[in-house]
């Protein structure tokens, strides 16, 4: 076929019409692609807050132009037009005035001209000569002449210049003394408005403009953006990424434009200002923003300037929904590094302020650190940095002296059957162990562990009290010694540290316990309980009070018996672990019921991990069952085996579910029953699961470069290891020191009767004394019921108690003695004529009349200041004791530094107090005060 | 009743299952091409696939797997090649049917015709260019690349899997040892497609699309194509999820599910389940029978297609020509041959010498 | 101008007036305080411990907890306005109530003071006393007096009702204050008697306070006449 002319293979102008869709298709694409690449979240909050800022800017705006005192504007408005009128009036002269300023001004320049260039010559004319005539030349005396004629020319030029400049100031002056008062009233005004014009200038800087939206515009906004991501670069403090440590950089600001200023507490958030300047981010706080940034403290995605990406968490369901709602906001599938939510934002500190028992105003850390040592949690869970804490429960090892099989049986039934408020968790018949057969095998597990428990305790010698007991004396002497700084008995609910002691009749026989009470650590060695240096009667009184409490609901119960089939199941899984089923059954065959019973008490606190706080025999080095949590706060959340449990995939959600119900990640699982969550269920309300849950997210092994850590000094150090032995003692069980309230303080209203507060103890005390006291108390004060407990303090022990005092007070510790200030013996003796004159003997001596008053009022004896006390403050304990010790039944003798006694030594308050405390160090027992031998040894 | 369509999907989609299916709808396709490509089957079979998918987009597994920014591109891959194969054969089917009523090849008749560069292929090339690049910035605008957190050398993800193009391969690695999966046979497939033009140099039906003329290159292509790369790729893409294991695409992928999967080697099976003996200490004792076996593979059918259905390739090919082909034939079909010795007798390797590291 | 004048008198006399109306329109608030039953019986507390106190009370004191009239009134009983002042202001007296140490024991027992009126504490015994009040509202002190004759001046910044007094070398002196940041208080004395004075018309609570025998409140309202509010407490 011959090929046609032109032919078409389609219809040109159709395609045409597709050219043209697809071109304003496309130009549509790329302005939309332009738009969404420009158009970033972070623009349209930055917007928002400058508009926040206007609206802040134009209310102080506001206020500046209402403090404007009217009265005194109008005045000077008026003044300043009226001056404007004289100028006026005179502007004629005004004007000639500037005329002869530029003539003035015009001449001096001339002559200036006309002097430089003379000068110049004459430089130039001097160089010439002075070089000619040191090289002999022949024309140094032509250059001499010149330079002689110069000279005079040269001065009047001078002469001139300044007559004429002084006349341009003549002219000046003249002119501006026209508008001069003008000037002034005008400065005046300007003063006045000078705030409101200050705002003003600030409202106009903040203002959007058209400029400045043209320099934000797209394409153009790389020269000169208002709106700009916001970062801080950190030098010290890094991101860890794995195979790479990244220097933080953090862009918060650029949403969270108004935290770092004062002023936006109101504002909606993302502007509010941050809580607490005065601890974080502002410049004179311990963490300034330029040096930690954000992320450091509250983690999350640092880099990132979008809602979502940068790990926000919600504090709640509600914020959860409420941000999905506001914010579109989403779980992070793909970020490890989420954001703390706030209700645990403490657990960041940690990182930085280690070695510390509490983290400084972190309370709820520091509630969470307080329970996880109490609660026992770092006797089986091993903590890194945190070995060096005591066995919690109480030592076994001499268990049948004290309790009865039964008890024991009952008691690991259920603990709270006894006692609801105890510190013991359960064990036995939980969530995952309360099938019948697994609640035989629980009986089977207990009625072995009470068996092997008493076999394999060493019997301990009691003693029988000789006297009576009355029962009433004893609730007395409970309330009075200070038994409740520690315990809670019957309806008294006082102190949580030691055991609640309702009960005891119903636990204990008399003889352990009147052995327990002359001498806690007969029977336990470790025990934290120290002797109260109990007589005799006042133990009997005491033991037959506490005995007249009892648990009848519980006494009645009866324990449950195992069933020997469930013990030979038991006996045969664990010989199973280590031999085949036939050489098991054999073994078994061959074990009497005793022996099983023993194996299998021996295998069950094995595996419940008993000995982690309790000592046992034969349990000396076992290790703890618990999981390492030394990372727990950092670990992969894959590692987390939620189970079926339906819960939120955060490692907070994972850690407050296992503390409520710590069996739950077995539900729904076929497991065997030596395979099952073994951690025991304690006691613990929803607050102290929100502590231990921040705690226990704090845990962390990223290592924060030194520079950045809180470190402590040596004598930081030092005051660390006395709190962790103050919180071991519980010595705010009855005194104030630290910063806590005592217990027993708090419970006395009349605070003269209550134990001393310590804070101040190491400016007080000698540091020898203050040894000896520590190792071996002795009464002080007579008046005072509460007794000071003999703790048996190793000598490292005291040593450490006495620095810390010491540190506390900010005083250097001398061991050698306290040096004693000068003085003479007139002074000494003024001081004896004051003490005699201000009836100081009245309360701080010992006589049979005294006695017959009671002890209630008697001061302590004057003779231990010279070895006890320190004599600066003796001094201040005069001027006021109220200041020292609110409260104290010492009353102020100087009152408003006024002396009640003028004729001694001038009248001079301070100079009677310096000789009453010279008196006191050279005291020695007068003729009418008893004598040293007889004061106050109870 | 989505439901229960759901869970037959599910079983329908087992390796051995879609396999097979594939294999059948395959055979039908090349046996019958002309009814295949008509539009009563490809439209029935179209509105098939849009409804499976818009059904399946309601599940929320299958949608989240599905419009991963990853696996996109997948999805189209199959509509853009089965549409590619559809248009091929169509037009070789027509081709045949005009060569055999004598009638001129379509090409033949276009290329007859002579039209102008200008406008005829510059300008609709550029409105497509156009087009093209709207998609692009579509694309680009709703597909975000995702982007995660930094590695962490800890942490794995599970499933680890291979860029698309390499899905083919680890799906192989099921069946067979790394060595011959990742290497012999890769290396099988690029030097038989680099050997193509020197096996087939039959100058036949080029220039216009035939099935007839080219019957065994095309099927063998097809087959190699679409069973054992494409299908590949999709089970890979699709249906495989944490560890490995096959589910289907409204199942979950639940990272703790266990399958049993028991696999034993060819030596195993005949010693110790057939003759009761213990296995023989010596290598190629033990591994006699498997390696006899493989041998026999490679050596007996060549000879005996040559002498039967490979009669005239064999004259046309010469001897070099064939080995060469044939052995390339038989490498290809070795991977279903496996798999089918897998499914059904849980068969690990038919020569296992763990002394050298080589298992077959 | 002359017009001005007239309108400042004018204005003056009725304000002269109203408050004239005003002082006019207030009244006493007089009462007794009965008591129903038998004084519990007391034992003498032994003043042996000092000397001075002994010369004085050579048989013992007698212990002022509970004081019983002869016509069946008790004494020491603290009456204040509760309720019914709010939002008024009442400067502080400049004169100072005075408050003895005598014969080891506190006169007045029981008193009343404003906020921020000088309390002037003086020892007229030849003894050491002290002077320890406990307020838990305002700043609690401590005063030792060793020398007869002195005198010294303290004041509390807070009301409270009642402040404690006690002194630490004789155990059984005691005495209480209740501070007010008005002036309408009264105490009953020997015949069980008290007169709240001045008190301006309006609706009220006064409230009876005694050592041992707690608290009891009435309302009343105060027009122009004298008001009378008795109280009885109970053994």
């Amino acid at each position: 076929m011959p090929p046609k002319p032109n032919p078409t293979l389609y219809s040109v102008s159709k395609t045409f019409m597709w050219f043209a869709i697809t071109s304003f298709v496309l130009l549509l694409c790329l302005v939309a692609m332009v738009y969404l690449d420009y158009n970033r979240e972070w623009k349209g909050w930055q917007k928002k807050f400058i508009a926040l800022k206007v609206e802040k800017t134009q209310k102080d705006l506001a206020e500046a132009s209402g403090k404007i005192d009217r009265s005194q504007l109008e005045t000077l408005t008026k003044q300043h037009a009226e001056a404007v009128k004289a100028m006026e009036a005179h502007h004629k002269d005004a004007a000639a005035a500037e005329q002869t300023v530029e003539n003035a001004n015009s001449k001096a320049v001339k002559a200036k001209g006309i002097y430089q260039n003379l000068k110049q010559y004459q430089d130039s004319y001097r160089y010439f000569f002075e070089e000619y005539r040191r090289e002999n030349d022949k024309r140094a005396a032509e250059y001499s002449v010149k330079l002689e004629k110069v000279i005079p020319e040269l001065a009047k030029a001078k002469s001139e210049l300044e007559t004429l400049e002084a006349q341009k100031e003549e002219a000046d002056k003249t002119l501006a003394a026209y508008s001069a008062k003008e000037k002034e009233l005008q400065k005046s005004i300007d003063k006045l408005m000078e705030d409101k014009t200050r705002v003003e200038r600030r409202l106009e800087a903040v203002k959007p403009t058209l400029a400045k939206d043209i320099l934000n515009a797209p394409m153009v906004d790389f020269i000169h953006p208002t709106l700009q991501i916001q970062q801080i670069v950190l030098d010290n403090l890094q991101d860890d990424y794995h195979f790479a440590k990244v220097q933080k950089v953090d862009r918060c600001t650029t949403c969270h434009l108004g935290i770092d200023q004062k002023g936006f507490e109101d504002a909606p958030q993302p502007f509010r200002t941050h809580p607490k300047m005065e601890l974080y981010l502002s410049a004179t706080s311990p963490h300034p923003v330029e040096k930690f940034g954000c992320t450091a403290c509250h983690a999350g995605n640092g880099h990132s300037v979008s809602f979502t990406n940068a790990a926000h968490t919600p504090n709640s369901e509600e914020q959860a929904k409420e941000w999905v709602k506001k914010y579109h906001w989403e779980e992070l599938e793909k970020w490890d590094a989420k954001m703390l939510p706030m209700k645990h934002v403490e657990a960041a500190c940690a990182k930085c302020h280690q070695n510390v028992l509490e983290v400084p105003k972190a309370d709820k850390l520091n509630e969470g650190r307080r329970l996880a040592q109490t609660q026992g949690c770092i006797n089986c869970h091993k903590i890194s940095g945190m070995e060096s804490h005591w066995k919690v429960g109480p030592d076994l090892e001499h268990v049948s002296s004290k309790l009865d099989h039964d008890w024991i049986v009952k008691w690991l039934q259920n603990p709270q059957d006894f006692r609801p408020s105890t510190k013991m968790p359960r064990i036995f018949h939980l969530s995952n162990t309360s099938t019948p057969q697994d609640i035989e095998r629980g009986n089977a597990a207990i009625e072995s562990i009470a068996a092997y428990l008493a076999k394999n305790s060493e019997p301990v010698e009691l003693s029988k009290p000789s006297v009576k007991g009355d029962s009433a004396q004893g609730e007395k002497l409970v309330k009075d010694l200070g038994c409740l700084a520690c315990h809670s008995v019957g309806d008294v609910k006082a102190g949580t540290f030691g055991p609640e002691l309702s009960g005891l009749g119903s636990k204990v026989t008399q003889e352990w316990l009147y052995t327990w009470l002359k001498n806690p650590k007969h029977y336990s060695k470790n025990t934290r309980m120290p002797s109260l240096r109990l007589s005799d009667q006042e133990a009997t009184d005491i033991s037959a009070y506490l005995l007249s409490l009892k648990n009848e609901p519980f006494a009645s119960k009866a324990a449950p018996k195992a069933k020997p089939e469930v013990i030979d199941e038991l006996v045969l899984t664990s010989l199973q672990g280590t031999m085949r089923l036939a050489d098991a059954k054999t073994e078994l065959a061959k074990m009497s019921a005793e022996d099983r019973l023993q194996f299998l008490g021996k295998k069950s606190i094995s595996h419940q991990g008993c000995y982690v706080c309790h000592s046992i025999k034969g349990f000396e080095d076992a290790k703890p069952i618990g999981a390492e949590l030394t990372n727990e706060g950092h670990k992969d959340i894959h590692q987390f085996d939620f189970g079926f449990v339906d819960i939120e995939h955060s490692r907070a959600a994972f850690i407050h579910q296992k503390l409520k119900n710590p069996r739950i990640y077995d539900q729904g699982k076929e497991k065997d029953y030596y395979d099952k969550l073994r951690m025991p269920q304690f006691n613990l309300s929803e607050d102290q699961i929100d502590a231990l849950t921040t705690f226990v997210l704090s845990l962390t092994e990223e290592k924060v470069p030194m520079e950045m850590q809180k470190r402590l000094d040596l004598k930081e150090k030092e005051t660390e290891e006395g709190r962790l032995l103050v919180s071991k003692l519980n010595c705010n069980g009855c005194h104030a020191l630290d910063g806590k309230t005592g217990l027993l303080r708090e419970l006395n209203e009349d605070k003269g009767n209550a134990p001393p507060v310590l804070d101040g103890e190491g400016a007080k005390a000698q540091e020898k004394w203050l040894h000896s006291f520590l190792k071996s108390p002795a009464p002080i004060r007579p008046w005072l019921t509460y007794r000071m407990p003999t703790f048996d303090l190793t000598d490292d022990e005291t040593t450490t108690l006495v620095h810390y005092f010491a540190n506390l007070s900010h005083e250097n510790i001398s061991y050698q003695g306290t040096v004693l200030p000068e003085t003479s013996p007139e002074k000494v003796a003024a001081g004896k004529e004051l003490v005699e004159k201000l009836q100081c003997m009245k309360c701080h001596q010992v006589n049979a009349d005294s006695a017959a008053m009671g002890t209630s009022f008697l001061a302590p004896d004057l003779i231990l200041a010279k070895h006890r006390l320190k004599p600066e403050w003796v001094k201040k304990w005069l001027t006021d004791p109220q200041v020292l010790q609110e409260g104290t039944m010492m009353p102020t003798f100087f009152a408003d530094g006024q002396t009640p006694i003028p004729d001694v030594l001038g009248g001079d308050t301070n100079t009677q107090i310096e000789a009453i405390r010279d008196y006191l160090y050279q005291y020695q027992s007068g003729s009418d005060s008893a004598d040293s031998s007889k004061t106050n040894k109870k | 009743m989505i439901e229960a369509f759901k869970i037959f999907i599910n079983s329908v989609s087992s390796p051995a299952t879609i396999f097979t299916l594939a294999v059948i709808v395959f055979i039908l396709f090349v046996s019958f091409p002309k009814q295949a490509t008509s539009a009563i089957v490809m439209i029935p079979l179209l509105i098939f696939a849009a409804a499976f998918l818009a059904i399946g987009l309601t599940d929320k597994h299958f949608y989240h797997i599905i419009t991963t920014p990853d696996n996109v591109p997948i999805v189209g891959l199959i509509f853009i090649f089965g549409y590619f194969t559809w248009y091929a054969m169509r037009k070789a089917v027509i081709n045949d049917e005009r060569m055999a009523q004598g009638k001129p090849t379509i090409e033949k008749e276009e290329t007859d015709e002579k039209v102008l560069v200008f406008p005829y292929l510059i300008f609709i090339e550029f409105v497509i260019a156009l087009a093209y690049s709207i998609m692009l910035v579509v694309w680009s605008i709703f597909l975000k690349a995702p982007l995660e957190e930094p590695a962490n050398p800890t942490v794995s993800p599970n499933p680890s899997k291979a860029p698309w193009y390499f899905l083919g391969l680890q799906e192989m690695l099921v069946y067979f040892d790394p060595w011959i999966a990742g290497v012999l046979l890769p290396t099988f497939i690029i030097i038989g497609l680099c050997a193509i033009p020197y096996i087939d140099r039959d100058p036949a039906t080029s220039g216009y699309y035939s099935f007839k003329g080219r019957k065994f290159a095309i099927i063998a292509y097809l087959f190699g194509f679409w069973i054992l790369w494409i299908l590949l790729i999709i089970m890979g893409t699709f249906l495989r999820g944490p560890n490995w294991n096959f589910f289907g695409p409204f199942e979950v992928w639940d990272v703790h599910k266990v399958v049993p999967l028991v696999n034993v080697n060819l030596s195993e099976i005949i010693f110790i389940k057939w003759f009761s003996v213990g296995l023989p200490k010596a290598w190629f004792v033990r591994e006699a029978p498997g390696i006899l076996l493989v041998l026999a593979y490679l050596i007996i059918p060549p000879a005996i297609l040559a002498k039967t259905a490979f009669k005239e390739i064999y004259k046309k090919l010469g001897a070099a020509r064939y080995a060469i082909l044939v052995m390339l034939m038989l490498m290809m079909l070795s991977l279903p041959i496996k798999m089918y010795l897998r499914w059904a007798f849980n068969l690990k390797y038919l020569v296992a010498i763990p002394e050298f590291f080589f298992n077959i | 101008m002359r017009n001005k004048k007239h309108f400042f008198a004018f204005i003056l006399s009725v304000m002269a007036v109203s408050f004239l109306a005003g002082s006019a329109l207030a009244a006493n608030v007089t009462g007794k305080i009965a008591f129903d039953g038998v004084a519990p019986a007391v034992e003498m507390i032994k003043a042996d411990a000092d000397p001075r106190c002994k010369a004085v009370h050579p048989t013992g004191i007698t212990p002022d907890q509970v004081i019983v009239n002869s016509n069946n009134t008790l004494k020491n009983v603290f009456v204040y306005v509760k309720t019914g002042l709010e939002g008024k202001k009442f400067d502080a007296p400049k004169e100072a109530v005075k408050f003895d140490q005598h014969g080891c024991q506190y006169n007045p027992k029981v008193f009343g003071i404003q906020t921020n009126q000088p309390l002037e504490i003086m020892n007229s015994d030849d003894t050491l006393h002290n002077v320890h009040a406990l307020p838990t509202a305002s700043q609690s002190f401590n005063l030792g007096m060793p020398i007869k004759g002195m005198k010294l001046k303290k004041s509390f910044a807070k009301p409270e009702v009642m402040v404690k007094i006690k002194c630490e070398v004789h155990p059984w002196m005691s005495a209480y204050a209740g501070v007010l940041d008005h002036p309408f208080f009264a105490v009953s004395g020997d015949d069980g008697s008290f007169t709240i004075k001045g008190l301006p018309a309006g609706k009220y609570t006064i409230e009876a306070w005694h050592e041992k025998y707690g608290t009891q409140t009435q309302e009343i309202t105060v027009a122009d006449q004298d008001q009378t509010a008795d109280f009885t407490f109970k053994a």
